[in-house]
């Protein structure tokens, strides 16, 4: 049975742990609906024109059963040996299904929350009544209605008014590999109340070296943010699936006057894999950064899809994307920027920035504005580039062999989007993780001792 | 230790180098002048292995060996060192990254064991003292918004730092101010050793004060059209090169006007 008819026929699947309760099970059917009233997209809707699904929605993917002995030993040897090492809190998911015993979880001090998701629907139902599906909207976002339809579990994270945590949030998402074909679909839903502040990092991990008869998997993650008044987040992403792991995520963030989202977003690898940002900035003095970076290889695909509503005067907005792509990879960068009516005085900035490093790899870039006020400060850009090749022969001059000079280079290139971030393990591990993935790709080149173009 | 046989260049398919003979011996500091244009840098960075220069003729041997059979890196590694006209801008490779890859990975070549890191920063911190160099360079971007001065004094360090055996400067002398061209010069004159040459490119007799050439060379049209002693530098200073020229075919050149900043 393909994706798209197996979809259709949601209902009757409903995992009985938690249709028991009316108002979810209401959500649910309300999503399904919103799915089924839209087609799977197609190369020939303008926002999916170079991210071709149809392999996906000729997979026929199974929920992902609960993992066994095997799989849990992969996920802690993935955990030690792969993951971002941070301090501070974990929850640990193996195909959707969160795992106590790889996670590092305490009772946050008053009335403050971090928990599974599943079991937030039984000890704070009335947090996540009142704050799932307030952050996105389903027209548009098939994907979005899908998860909405189908979620189970994930994390729920409530912050009162002036409540900091001091220690990042890593969520780590293992997809094992296996003969079968899997879905999942983690719901993540973050409420920071005013004057709050927190730091969460999302991270997607496949097998680093899957087995030959690997079949290909399926995550379709979704993010809800809601910051109000002066609260500030800092949002991490880190997508590293296997070659086999399909990846369709959404992040919907709104944001209240003078509230600060700084989202870095670093893909380092996957099968077909997208991103959907949608920000939007509701009040005056809401500020974003988006950073992103995307080192692609193989034969992987990643669509990084960004929008930015400046609904209110006075908002601000910057995005730093970033992409080296190699062999017959290819991105999709896709950033619009809305400037609505009342929006006076808005500030919003996009650049994207490319390095190909091989003849066959494949960018399409448009950073889009769409201004309908008069007094603003808008820019955007794009370069697509190879390697500068006078200051890979200067290395080379002064006795660096091309795959270090390479490395160099496209390592350079690569950082400028953690300089935002301040000093810290997660600026280390991330500044590390960027390093080996490309030192990996460049050494895996031959030495090459004519020219590069 | 280099040896140059009629050594012709071409780039983009038109012919710079024509047929150029130049015998370097260990311990010999040797000055190419020229006017612009007349193939001086080309002949740089044909001996430092770019790969947009194609030789159609000739050969060149190094230490006994056939160095255009090279690439850049391993020539590095063999010792020669060019010091760049325009050095090139590498942004977000801070300098002190740039020099202990550079120097490490000349080891690896030569099969010597890496650096250890205190005693390399120590080094470094030192000649950089020497050069006056500003210490926070070394953690800017190399080259990245240097000033002009900055960038050839920079140049200087890193041949300080990576020891050479052959080093060719292209113009390093152009754009640094008295007391900057001073440093420079001693910095070179520190490097100089009976086992070591140099090879200064220069339009300007006022290196060649601190760094006395055994061999002054005109370069002009692809070809050298007359060599002398140390005294050529200072004739050519005062008549140019089209004065005194016996090649009857040379286009009339303009003579030299050194910076006024120096
Ligand atoms: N990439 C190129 N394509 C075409 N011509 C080139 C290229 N590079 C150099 N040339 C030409 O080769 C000739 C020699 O250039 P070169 O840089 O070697 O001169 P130079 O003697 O170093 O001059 P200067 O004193 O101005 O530094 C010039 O006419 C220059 O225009
Ligand atoms: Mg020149």
């Amino acid at each position: 049975m393909t994706m798209a008819k197996r979809f259709c026929e949601l209902q009757a699947h409903a995992p009985p742990n938690i249709s028991g309760w009316p108002w979810l099970r209401a959500f649910r059917q309300q999503a399904q609906r919103a799915f089924a009233a839209q087609e799977l997209p197609t190369l020939r809707q303008e926002n999916w024109k170079y991210t071709n699904i149809r392999s996906l929605s000729e997979t026929a993917f199974s929920d992902a059963p609960p993992p066994g002995a095997a799989e849990l030993a992969q996920a802690e040897n993935v955990q030690q040996t792969q993951a971002l090492s941070l301090p501070g809190y974990r929850l640990t998911f193996i195909a959707g299904h969160f795992q106590p015993q790889l996670s590092q979880l305490e009772t946050l001090s008053g009335a403050a929350r971090l928990l599974p998701l599943k079991q937030a629907f039984e000890q704070e139902q009335a947090l996540v009544e009142n704050y799932l599906g307030s952050a996105m909207e389903y027209p548009g976002q098939p994907f979005a209605a899908l998860n909405s339809a189908r979620l189970e579990d994930g994390v729920l994270l409530y912050l009162p008014a002036n409540c900091q945590l001091s220690q990042p949030i890593h969520c780590l998402f293992y997809t094992p590999s296996g003969p079968h074909s899997h879905v999942s679909y983690p719901r993540l839903l973050l409420m920071l109340e005013p004057g709050a502040q927190a730091q969460l990092i999302e991270e997607y991990l496949g097998d680093p070296v899957p087995p030959e008869n690997a079949a290909a998997q399926f995550t379709c993650p979704l993010s809800e943010i809601i910051l109000a008044h002066d609260a500030h987040l800092l949002h991490g992403k880190v997508l590293r699936e296997g070659p086999q792991g399909h990846h369709i995520a959404g992040i919907h963030v709104s944001q209240a006057e003078q509230s600060h989202l700084h989202s870095i977003s670093i893909t380092l690898g996957g099968g077909i894999c997208r991103n959907d940002l949608q920000v939007k900035l509701h009040a005056r003095g809401a500020q974003v950064r988006l950073d992103g970076l995307y080192m692609l290889a193989g034969r992987q695909h990643l669509d990084n899809h960004l929008r930015i509503d400046h609904l209110q005067a006075g908002c601000r907005s910057e995005v730093l994307y970033k992409g080296i792509i190699d062999d017959r990879a290819r991105g999709v960068f896709n950033g619009l920027a809305v400037v609505h009516p009342q929006a006076q005085q808005s500030d919003a900035r996009q650049i994207n920035k490319n390095l190909l490093l091989s003849e066959n790899a494949e960018i399409d870039t448009k950073p889009e504005l769409q201004i309908d006020a008069d007094d603003v400060k808008c820019s955007h850009g794009a370069t697509v580039g190879q390697l500068d090749k006078d200051a890979l022969f200067y290395l080379g001059s002064r006795g660096m062999d091309q795959p270090t000079a390479r490395a160099l280079l496209t390592t350079a290139f690569a950082l400028e989007t953690l300089n935002p971030l301040s000093q810290g393990p997660l600026r280390e591990q991330l500044a590390a993780l960027t390093g080996t993935t490309l030192t990996r790709q460049a050494g895996g080149k031959p030495p090459a001792t004519t020219s590069h173009s | 230790m280099l040896s140059i046989r009629n050594l012709g260049v071409r780039i983009d398919n038109k012919l710079i180098l024509q047929g150029i003979n130049l015998e370097v011996a260990a311990g010999e500091v040797h000055a190419i002048m020229g006017p612009n244009g007349s193939g001086k840098s080309t002949l740089a960075q044909t001996l430092a292995g770019h790969p947009d220069y194609q030789v159609s003729q000739g050969q060149v041997l190094y230490q006994g060996q056939d160095l255009l059979s090279l690439n850049v890196e391993q020539r590095a590694a063999a010792g020669i060192f060019l010091a760049f006209q325009y050095p090139v801008e590498i942004p977000g490779v801070s300098n002190i990254q740039f020099l202990k890859s550079a120097l490490n990975c000349q080891r690896k070549q030569r099969g010597e064991p890496e650096l250890d890191a205190l005693d390399f920063i120590t080094d470094v911190k030192q000649k950089m003292r020497q050069m006056q160099i500003d210490e926070a360079l070394l953690y800017r971007g190399t080259n990245e918004g240097f000033s002009g001065g900055e960038k050839k004094s920079n140049e200087i360090l890193q041949l300080l730092v990576l020891q050479p055996q052959l080093a060719i400067l292209d113009e390093t002398d152009s754009g640094l101010d008295i007391d900057a061209l001073k440093r420079v010069a001693a910095g070179v004159n520190a490097f100089r050793s009976p086992e070591r040459a140099l090879i200064l490119v220069t339009h300007y007799q006022r290196l060649l004060q601190y760094l006395v050439p055994d061999r002054v060379h005109v370069l002009q049209n692809g070809r050298i059209i007359r060599s002398g002693g140390a005294e050529l530098a200072l004739e050519l200073e005062q008549q140019g090169y089209t004065t005194d020229t016996p090649s009857e075919d040379a286009p009339t050149q303009k003579r030299e006007v050194p910076d006024d900043n120096g």
